[in-house]
């Protein structure tokens, strides 16, 4: 699956060009292609913290059920 | 899904130092060459000969990989007819999500998209890329909005390098 790093996709073809933040390309293509390819792992690991940051109980989870929730 | 240990570069690296031929296309092809893109997995399109396919599998059999999306405890292995095939072979590996390609849109394969790629050099291995003008062709057919994003992107970033 690949994320396109930008906004919304728009039908009007110009538009969706000039959505591509053209200072990040720059950025991108002064990298070496194994240093983009890391960068793209650094991302991929910070969505996955992300993620798990959402789905997994929060710190004080625990002690909010032993202590009985009352929301 | 599990996070990748070592992420996809490794995986990337490894699979080029098994020897096996294949070309490096899809998100991290384009990232490679410097699209904004972020990719959760690794796409290749691989050389179907019964050679390549048994270099292949050694590999696969050595990061434990197995189909993606199976119920917990169907674990289902590649085989020699799959990867020989022009079906697409969607993976989880031990050092990341793998989708080996036998042919992409148009039914383009290994020896018809060999003459657009380029190489680059990954954790020390010579990894073929297919080029990102040819990337940018490839999508020029979708209808689909993440494609038609994606081939902006893709644009954009052939034009920023003076070669789009």
């Amino acid at each position: 699956m690949t994320v396109p790093i930008t906004g919304p996709a728009l039908a009007d073809p110009p538009s969706r060009a000039a959505l591509v933040d053209e200072s990040l390309v720059d950025l991108l293509l002064a990298l070496s292609p194994e240093e983009r390819l890391r960068l793209n792992d650094r991302m991929v690991l910070t969505i996955q913290e992300l993620r798990h940051g959402f789905t997994a109980p929060g710190p004080d989870h625990t002690a909010r059920q032993a202590g009985g929730e009352r929301g | 899904m599990a996070s990748p240990p070592q992420g996809l570069t490794t995986l990337l690296a490894r699979l080029a130092a098994s020897g096996a031929d294949f070309l490096l296309v899809g998100g991290l092809a384009a990232v490679a060459q410097g699209a904004p893109l972020t990719t959760i997995d690794v796409d290749v399109v691989h050389r179907r000969d019964a050679d390549n396919v048994a270099r292949l599998l050694e590999f696969l059999e050595a990061v434990d990989a197995r189909y993606r999306g199976r119920p917990a405890g169907q674990v289902l292995r590649p085989t020699p007819e799959a990867l020989g095939g022009p079906g697409h072979q969607l993976l989880a590996t031990s050092l990341g999500p793998l989708d080996l390609l036998g042919a992409i849109e148009g039914g383009r394969d290994y020896r018809s998209l060999l003459p657009e790629a380029v190489t680059v050099t990954v954790e020390g291995q010579p990894v073929r890329v297919v080029r990102l003008e040819a990337l940018a062709e490839l999508k020029r057919g979708s209808t689909d909005p993440k494609g038609l994003l994606t081939l902006a992107i893709l644009e954009e970033t052939l034009r920023r390098r003076g070669g789009g």
